[in-house]
Formats: C-alpha cells, structure tokens, sequence
C-alpha cells in the first residue's frame, strides 16, 4: 500500500525532478524532504539537512544586530521609570508625616515647653501642626514657622517663611508675619504663601487683614490679595474652597511661571535652569505633589516649553 | 574609541562595547542553545544586566564579564528546562525518527562549512552567495549573471555536492 503511493508520488513529482539540479531544487522548496530522501543514501541526507540548517542559522547569526540594541536601550529605559516611579511614593506619602509630626511635636512641646518653637518641612513634605488654642497651620514643602510657645496665649504671632494654610480658632488677633507683609485674623481659614518676592494671601473664612509696606486690605472669604516683586498688589477672587495643595495639587492663577518653578523646585527637590525661557510668562493652571512627570507636562506643555532632565534632578528647560 | 572613555555607564561607551561584542556573543549562545532567537534573548538580558552594574565592572574586563553573564544565564534556563524535559517525557509519545525536526550545528561544523564556501569553484560561489546571502531567487540570479535558470540550478546543485563531500559524514 505505501510503496503504491509512494510511486504515484514519484510518477507526479517526475517531470520535475532533474537529476543535475535536485539539490538546487530541494534546497529552494520545489523538492520535500520525503523526495529528497528517495534520491540520496541516508549519509547524504542527513548532511544535506543539516547544510540547509546551517545555511538559515548563518544567516540569522549574521544579521545585524542594531536591532536588538535598541531593544535593550528601551528596556533599560523602562526599567528606569519602573524604579523611578516605585521610589515616589515611599518619601511622598504625606499623610504619614503629617501624622508623624503630629506626635512629634506633642513630644517636644513637653520637652522644649519654653522655647520658641519652629517647625520646617523639607522638599515634597506637608506638615500640619496644632497649636495650643486648638488653631491648626498646614505647613506646603519647604516652609518654616516659627513662634513663641511661651506666650502664646496672650499674643498670638506666628513668623511663616513660605506656604502655609492656618485654621485659626476664635480668641484674640492671630498674626502672621512675613517678609512681605502680615496677615491679621480674629478666628478664621486662610493660606498664606510668601516665599522669596512673592506674597499671596486669600481668605477662605471669617475676615483677614492684610498689611504690607505698601497698602492694607481687608479680605472676605474667597477673596485673595497678591503683590508680586514689589509691584503694588492685586486683589481676586476665588471659587475653591480651601487651597488645593492641601490634597496634593497645587494651583496658580495668572501667576508668572518663575513662581510656579520655585513651587516645583520644592515640592520635588529639583533644579531647573531657565535661562532660555521667559521666566515671567504667565501660568494658570495646577500641577499635582505626586507625580513628576505628571505634573512637568502639565505645567511646560501648555506653556510649550520643552524640559529634559540633563543631570540628575536638573531640568534644563527651552522651548 | 577614546582612551579616556572607560565608563561603561557611558551611553557611547557602552553602545562601543555592544557593538564589539555582540555578534560574537550571539554565536557563543547559539552554539550552546541551538536557538537563534532563544540566543538573541539571552544577549539582551546580559547586557541590560551590564547597564545595570555599569559602575561595578572594570573597563578591562568586561568581555570576560558580559561572557560569564551570558554563560550564567544560559545555565540557568538549561536547569529550567531539564525540570521541564523530566515531566515532558513522561509524557512524550516516541515517535519515528523519519524526518529529524532538530539538527545540532556545533561551531565546528559552522567553521568547517565557511571555509569550504570560501574555496568553491568561483562560479559556485557567486551563485551560491547570491542565493544565501542576498536572498535573490534563482531566476533573478540568472538574469543577473545572463545565464539561464537550469545553469544558475545546476552551479547550485554542484555546490553542494561538493559541500557535501568536504563536510564528510555527520
């Protein structure tokens, strides 16, 4: 039965099968292995097999090999972010130090009792801290407070450094001083931002009283006053509730985008170098605490700007 | 390549040391694995591993490093398979060893085979190279060459016949 078939096979394939070209023939696919075996021994088979192998594996071990490089590079790119983005959340994780400090401060107020307190917070950190009439300040990453703990019931005044947003209980006038001014308040909700030149205060709650070297304003909730470097300052108003920051975001309105990079600068612990933009473009908008890249796209590419890190933590910006 | 450049965390550097080493390292692992692609896996896997200890290894001797990676690294997917065979074949039906799916080409062969292309009778060799390496067909060969089809199939026939012959048995 098979050597019938097997025949029949032959009879169809005869015609192209020549005795001076087999080889060529087989090796090109026109002839099966099953006919190939019928016109060689079994040694010239196998070798010939194993020559056709070899011929397909030469050539894949000569291809060129550009493509597996960058293969590799964009591995090692992704495991980069991998470890990047795994690395994040252990330091941002600020509820923790809230909560840490917290107790904390509780421990050094029964150690330090007489002192003048300051409490700072250090890049990407939020602290909130209670004071001894039951106000509460939230400190914004690298701001500092500072006040006297000792008469803190009769004079209630507070030196900020920085961002901070105050929950201040009813009593008699809480002060906030700053290098651009200072903010006067019965019992109220406020954020005070003052770092460098730049000097925001907006009232959430009850009335606050804003002095500068220039001017005073009285402040109604959502109302906010700023004074940018010197300039005399604007007055606006807002729809949030209590500064975004607090949640993990941060938000600007028309503010020049050299303020917004400080922001970044200390939220992130990064360095940007903005000698080919215009530092005093103007940025409204919000970026979020917890993701870098998140929030580098949303501040730059609207602005398009374009940012590339060229040193560790060092953002070179251009557009 | 600057002698100052020693830095294989260096991207150029490092790109420098792909590219000496990588073909050679492609074949180490085929000969060993038998799997070209299974091979150009394993490359990689050594050298993200290299970028990843950019910093530990010595300029001098990272062939002998991204070697022994390599190497390492066959090993232990050997291991894994052997757990894999063990069960495979208490399972496996033992079939007919009518057409052998697997052909080992040991660097010998491989060796031994360049060298018989290198001395086929000119004419041999153009056609074959042609075929093998610039992947023309054999009737693009002969309209290249002028020849007919039936010439350009019988130089490839003689080829290797002739291949066979100086390979000897295997």
């Amino acid at each position: 039965m098979r050597s019938l078939k097997y025949r029949r096979n032959m009879e169809n394939q005869k015609s192209n099968i020549e005795k001076d070209t087999f080889l060529a023939q087989w090796l090109e696919g026109d002839i099966s292995d099953t006919e190939l075996k019928n016109l060689v021994n079994e040694d010239d088979f196998l070798t010939y097999e194993k020559l056709k192998r070899a011929f397909e594996v030469s050539e894949k071990l000569e291809a060129p090999i550009n493509e597996s490089f960058s293969k590799i590079q964009q591995r090692i790119s992704e495991k980069q972010n991998e470890k990047q983005q795994k690395v994040r959340p252990l330091y941002r994780n600020w509820t923790i130090g809230i909560a840490a400090s917290i107790v904390l401060l509780f421990g050094l107020f029964s150690i330090f009792g007489n002192n003048p307190v300051t409490i700072e917070t250090g890049f990407g950190d939020h602290k909130t801290i209670a004071l001894l009439d039951g106000s509460e300040v939230i400190l914004n990453s690298k701001s500092k407070i500072t006040y006297d703990k000792n008469d803190w019931k009769n004079n209630r005044v507070l030196t900020l450094d920085g961002e901070a947003y105050f929950k201040v209980e009813k009593g008699n006038t809480f002060i906030v001083k700053t290098a651009n001014g200072s903010v006067t308040v019965l019992g109220t909700q406020f954020n005070v931002n003052s770092t460098n030149d730049f000097f925001d205060v907006v009232c959430y709650e009850g009335r606050v009283s804003v002095k500068t070297n220039a001017s005073e304003h009285i402040l109604l909730p959502t109302n906010s006053v700023r004074k940018i470097n010197g300039n005399p300052s604007e007055s606006s108003t807002t729809q949030i509730l209590k500064p975004t920051w607090i949640a993990g975001e941060s938000t600007f309105k028309s503010v020049p985008i050299k303020y917004v990079i400080s922001a970044l600068e200390d939220e992130y612990n990064i360095i940007f170098n903005t000698e080919n933009i215009n530092s005093s473009t103007i940025f409204t908008g919000s970026f979020p605490h917890n993701n870098l890249n998140v929030a580098l796209k949303t501040v730059f590419e609207t602005l398009n700007i374009k940012y590339s890190e060229k040193e560790d933590r060092n953002i070179k910006l251009r557009y | 390549m600057p002698k100052n450049n020693r830095n294989i965390c260096d991207s150029k550097t490092f790109e420098f040391i792909y590219t000496t080493y990588a073909k050679d390292i492609r074949r180490f692992l085929f000969y060993k694995m038998q799997d070209v692609d299974a091979a150009e896996d394993v490359l990689q896997d050594a050298f993200v591993k290299l970028w990843d200890n950019c910093s530990k290894v010595d300029y001098d001797k990272v062939k002998s490093y991204v070697y022994s990676i390599a190497n390492n690294m066959f090993l232990n997917i050997k291991k894994h398979e052997k757990v894999i065979h063990k069960y495979n074949d208490q399972h496996k039906k033992h079939d007919t060893n009518e057409s052998p799916e697997f052909v080992m080409i040991e660097k010998e062969f491989m060796e031994k085979l360049e060298k018989t292309i290198a001395t086929l009778p000119e004419k041999q060799r153009e056609v074959f190279l042609l075929n093998r390496i610039e992947k023309k067909k054999y009737k693009e060969i002969a309209e290249l060459l002028n020849i007919s089809i039936k010439a350009v199939e019988k130089r490839m026939h003689l080829a290797l016949i002739v291949m066979r012959k100086e390979i000897g048995n295997v």
